[in-house]
């Protein structure tokens, strides 16, 4: 590529940049992905988050608890409520242990009427097992919330005494404790017993896997249809002829792709920035440290993501996405009219749909196993490693070699469609005739001769 | 400085659109290509400016291979072209900075055309309608004496509806909202924005109306007079001979005549007679051997051989006692060379 072929790069850049978001088309788009990102996770608060009790009580209401105890093995001197005044929210609350029936201190938190602060804890062994219940008066100042924490932190107390209940010596109780892990051997022909490795991803990676694969195919797509869609338009409008006299189609061709990208790419990074900012401030709105989106995300998933790796992955999307745009740009310099475009992007279609689909399909197959040949072979794969090995890297399931070689393999497929793309390009950039179909394509690069009028 | 073009040639298959098209520039000027459609004029236009691969030849530029895209070239193609969608301003300013015009430069630069080529009511709006206003009330001002009262004040509600109304109005329209003609003019704009030594005009006048062709016959005046390298193409043959000091004919990717204009002519011959008299004269024509060209109330063409047939045929005018209004012996036109020489092409 000879400097002067990018000459004037960085205006015809900076000139699509600006237009493309000037667009009342971009606008829009962005306007109502930002509302969405805006609303997503205070709507989700509010319709799973707010009713399963993940607010957290920062000072509760109670002043007293009646303390009905019903059950059998609790021993002499502890107290159900025993460490209940060590957490902060509870502090203040007077524990009253009471001798009366449950029936007949109902009676009473019913007398005190709606504005008390009082409550019934109410534990006893039914059918299942240990019920620890919480009697509050409706309509009163104490909440479903405060309710809730009080019964967790008694079940937590009730746990402890249960073991001690079983006379059983520390040590013993250990055992209680053990988890199991399953472990499938077989041997080999020559005797050796070898591990049958469970290598499958978790829900969570999945859907950390897939987001990313989404996200990185939907930008693909649409810088690329975007890219197409600004060499049509030059040729249509034969505003190419103009732009021929200062800058060469290399130029030209790359400055829209990069423009494209980058106004795509700022696109989805301003939906991750309010969408993260939105989710923050849900968990304020909220009260809670953990929205109802953010315990979607597995703990731990963005421990892989080192700074090395951050461009590792970085580097191969924007790989990904140049050849993806060169391919859509490519098809875009075979028709002169906007309403012929369609026809011809048929091509960037298939392959992008091809891209896709095994992309999802590697992603899904990694449930299984992440090192099957499938789920190697499209990590390196060009038209799916940009969609499948980000994701897999950060869920620390592919290793940085294939990345690596998933970019090398890249950037070579990227210098030559560039090449082809640009050649095609400039062959037929005065074309203002009939779509030209691969086959001319082929024969026109093969002649190595320019044009057709 | 110098610009020439050696046996330029262009296929298509088996059909050679451009054979062997060879001039040279060695100095300032206009040199004209002329043809009749698909002579292969506009594919010889885009293979100087490097934009279709030529199958041979060579374009020099001081007598090394001249590279469009580092030199300062204004191009008006003919394919007129503008982005529909995007304001003039916005695309004129991303021209002239393609052509490594600075923003201020382009801005001074866009300011003087947009005047010049009377474009302010689409470019910029806002300073049309101030000057308009301002027109307008010195106008009034005249009209009803200086102690005419003052308007009365606008309600503030009213000022701002006019303000917003100024504010909406102000942006720089799109191309889209422009009629052919001034769409043509801000093409014209486009291309000398950048002061190119090297301008090339395809078809420049073609669809204007009278007024706008004068307006740009004054603009390539100018530019000629500024010592530039001009190429023009068109089929307005007045317009080449008003322009252009040397020609090429071609005709189906030949060239059929090139040279000196004026020298061309000469070679020619003044043979082109224009008569007109008082009196009929069919039959004193028929009597000298001569051959009516065309007829109209103004005049009678005839061809003759040279200033000596045409003197024969005056005095025998003369000799008849026929009053003689107009006797006027030229060189053939342009047009007439131009068809006489594409219609002996086409013939072939």
């Amino acid at each position: 590529m000879k400097s002067n072929e990018l000459r004037g790069t960085g205006e015809v850049f900076r000139f699509t940049l600006i237009q493309t978001i000037k667009s009342k088309a971009f606008i829009v788009s962005v306007v109502m992905l930002v509302v969405i990102a805006l609303l997503t996770s205070p709507v989700m608060q509010l319709i799973k988050g707010g009713a399963a009790g993940t607010k957290k009580v920062k000072t509760s209401n109670i002043e007293t608890a009646y303390v009905c105890n019903e059950l059998p093995f609790l021993p002499t001197g502890y107290e159900i409520t025993g460490n209940v005044k060590d957490n902060e929210a509870f502090a203040n609350v007077k524990f009253e242990t009471v001798q009366d029936s449950f029936e007949e201190i109902s009676k009473k938190l019913e007398d005190e009427g709606s504005e008390t602060k009082n409550v019934i804890v109410h534990p006893k062994v039914g059918v299942k097992g240990i019920t620890v219940e919480v009697v509050r008066v409706g309509g009163g100042a104490v909440t479903t919330d405060e309710c809730n924490e009080l019964a967790q932190i008694l079940c937590d107390n009730l746990d402890k005494y249960k073991r001690m209940y079983s006379g059983l010596p520390e040590e013993e109780l250990k055992v209680l404790d053990y988890e199991y892990t399953v472990e499938i051997n077989y041997l080999t022909e020559s005797g050796e017993l070898t591990p049958e490795v469970d290598d499958g991803i978790g829900g969570g990676q999945f859907g950390i896997a897939y987001a990313i694969m989404f996200i990185v195919s939907m930008i693909c797509i649409m810088a690329s249809t975007q890219v197409a869609t600004a060499v049509v338009t030059d040729k249509s409008s034969r505003v190419v002829e103009l732009l021929l006299t200062s800058v060469r189609p290399m130029a030209l061709l790359m400055g829209k792709i990069l423009a494209m990208l980058v106004a795509t790419v700022g696109q989805y990074a301003l939906l991750m920035l309010v969408f993260v900012l939105s989710n923050k401030i849900t968990g304020a709105l909220f009260g809670t440290e953990q929205t109802y989106i953010t315990s979607l995300i597995p703990k731990g998933v963005l421990s892989n993501l080192t700074v090395f790796n951050a461009v590792t992955i970085l580097v191969l999307i924007a790989l990904g996405m140049i050849f993806y745009a060169t391919l859509a740009g490519l098809c875009g310099a075979m028709v002169s009219k906007l309403e012929e475009l369609q026809d011809a992007l048929k091509y960037f279609t298939f392959t992008s749909i091809i891209g896709m689909y095994c992309a999802i399909g590697a992603i899904i197959s990694m449930q299984k196993s992440a090192s099957n040949a499938f789920v190697k072979f499209c990590e390196i794969f060009p038209l799916t490693s940009p969609m499948t090995t980000p994701g897999a890297r950060i869920i620390g399931v592919a290793p940085m070699s294939y990345a690596l070689i998933a970019i090398a393999i890249l950037i070579v497929l990227d210098l030559l469609t560039i090449r082809l793309a640009a050649g095609v390009y400039e062959g037929l950039i005065t074309n203002m005739g009939n779509r030209v179909t691969p086959k001319e394509v082929i024969a026109m690069m093969r002649n190595k001769k320019g044009g057709a009028k | 400085m110098s610009f020439e073009v050696r046996n330029l040639v262009k296929s298509y298959g088996e059909k050679t659109v451009v054979n062997g098209l060879s001039f040279k520039m060695d100095g300032p000027g206009v040199y004209a290509l002329l043809g009749t459609n698909g002579a292969g004029k506009t594919t010889s236009i885009r293979m100087i400016l490097g934009m279709l691969k030529r199958d041979s030849g060579e374009v020099l530029w001081n007598g090394a291979e001249m590279q469009p895209e580092k030199m300062n070239i204004g191009y008006l193609a003919e394919e007129r072209g503008l982005y529909p969608k995007y304001t003039l301003l916005d695309q004129l300013l991303y021209f002239a900075k393609l052509k490594g015009v600075g923003r201020a430069k382009a801005m001074e630069k866009i300011k003087y055309w947009s005047a010049r080529l009377q474009l302010d009511e689409y470019i910029f709006p806002a300073k049309f309608a101030e000057e308009e206003e301002a027109k307008e009330a010195k106008k009034r001002q005249e009209r009803e004496g200086e102690f005419a009262a003052a308007p009365a004040p606008k309600s503030s509600k009213a000022a701002k509806a006019a303000a917003l109304r100024k504010k909406r109005n102000s942006k720089s329209m799109r191309a889209e909202q422009l009629s052919k003609g001034n769409q043509q003019k801000v093409q014209l704009m486009a291309a000398l924005l950048s002061d190119p030594e090297f301008v090339i005009l395809d078809e420049p006048m073609s669809g204007l109306d009278p007024v706008n062709t004068d307006l740009f016959k004054e603009v390539i005046r100018d530019e000629i007079s500024k010592d530039k390298y001009v190429i023009m193409s068109s089929h307005q043959m007045p317009t080449i001979e008003e322009f252009c000091t040397d020609i090429i004919i071609m005709n189906r990717g030949n060239v059929v005549l090139q040279g000196n204009l004026n020298e061309i002519k000469k070679s020619y011959g003044r043979v082109n007679l224009f008569v007109k008299c008082e009196q009929p004269i069919d039959a004193l024509i028929k009597q000298a051997g001569l051959t009516v060209i065309e007829e109209t109330p103004a005049e009678t063409q005839i061809r003759v051989t040279g200033e000596e047939q045409a003197m024969e045929f005056l005095q025998l005018l003369l000799a008849n006692r026929i009053t003689v209004i107009k006797f006027d012996l030229r060189e053939p036109s342009l047009h007439e060379i131009f068809v006489e020489k594409v219609g002996a092409g086409n013939e072939e």
